[in-house]
């Protein structure tokens, strides 16, 4: 019975994470901007891949298991840091409306990356 | 003391997790090496604001901050999806949050915590100026997004990294 369960468990959370990462990476080619597009891979760096490695309950098997917690963990706290830095890295290349003039040639009042400059 | 001792316990609970193994010289080179890490670490740490803070006070506060995390997680991954498969995000923007005064570590803490929800990205964080730098899905009103972050933050981190 507690097979079962586990069994329906894990592939609903399978079937989950496996939706999550086809909207992140329609998301990602989608977003004309990088910030648009660290939203979308924040779906599949969090949740998508928390969903597929949880899946692995379905397996039984505890050094399975234990590896993905392990890995739910790794990732819980990397990711959040490496879109923070990518974030970090658009955000300083963006031209500053009063300031110091941009490298890159983009409209006045819009990020290289297409999206408008709006700090509120 | 007794946090010495939980972090040498955590960490070699880690290490045995990584191996799968239980077995007594695995243990052994375990609680070796996470009293190493724990002791270079207790060396290294020069703040003494954390001291005085009740841990168990602290450690009840766990379970509300994953909690809340997740909850925040799922609300997150919910609002992120209706926009990618809507319009995208015509509201998307930055938003600057103040930063309450914290202990060392709350700022990190809060922006891993925040960084983690697909719906906030963490673009710039100043504990200098007592300042953090959001993107955010709907920057419409920057007050509700300030005012959803420094709710957050007291109800779900306080009591961990205050």
């Amino acid at each position: 019975m507690i097979s079962v369960v586990l069994d329906m468990a894990g592939g609903a959370l399978l079937l989950l994470g496996l939706v999550l990462l086809t909207i992140s990476l329609i998301g990602v080619l989608r977003q004309p901007g990088t910030f648009g597009q660290l939203h979308a891979q924040g779906l599949a760096t969090g949740p998508g891949v928390m969903a597929v490695l949880a899946s692995s309950i379905a397996t039984e098997n505890a050094a399975t298991i234990t590896f993905a917690v392990l890995a739910i963990v790794f990732i819980a706290l990397t990711s959040p840091v490496s879109a923070h830095a990518i974030a970090r890295a658009a955000h300083r290349r963006r031209p500053r409306r009063h300031g110091a003039a941009p490298k890159a040639a983009a409209p006045e009042g819009t990020a290289p990356d297409g999206e408008p400059e709006q700090t509120r | 003391m007794l946090a010495q001792v939980l972090r040498v316990v955590v960490l070699t609970t880690i290490y045995l997790l990584a191996l799968t193994s239980l077995r007594p010289g695995d243990v052994l080179v375990g609680l070796v090496l996470s009293t190493v890490v724990v002791a270079t670490a207790a060396r290294i740490r020069t703040s003494t604001s954390d001291r005085g803070r009740s841990l168990r006070r602290r450690l009840a506060g766990v379970p509300g901050l994953i909690g809340g995390t997740l909850v925040d997680l799922a609300k997150g991954t919910w609002a992120t999806t209706r926009c990618l498969m809507g319009g995208g995000l015509p509201h998307g923007g930055l938003v600057e949050v103040p930063i309450p005064p914290s202990g060392q570590g709350a700022a990190a803490a809060w922006g891993i915590r925040v960084g983690f929800v697909p719906d906030t990205v963490v673009v710039e964080l100043d504990e200098r100026k007592g300042t953090m730098l959001l993107h955010v899905l709907d920057a419409r009103d920057p007050d509700a997004v300030i005012a959803d972050q420094i709710d957050s933050y007291e109800r779900r981190q306080r009591r961990v990294f205050p």
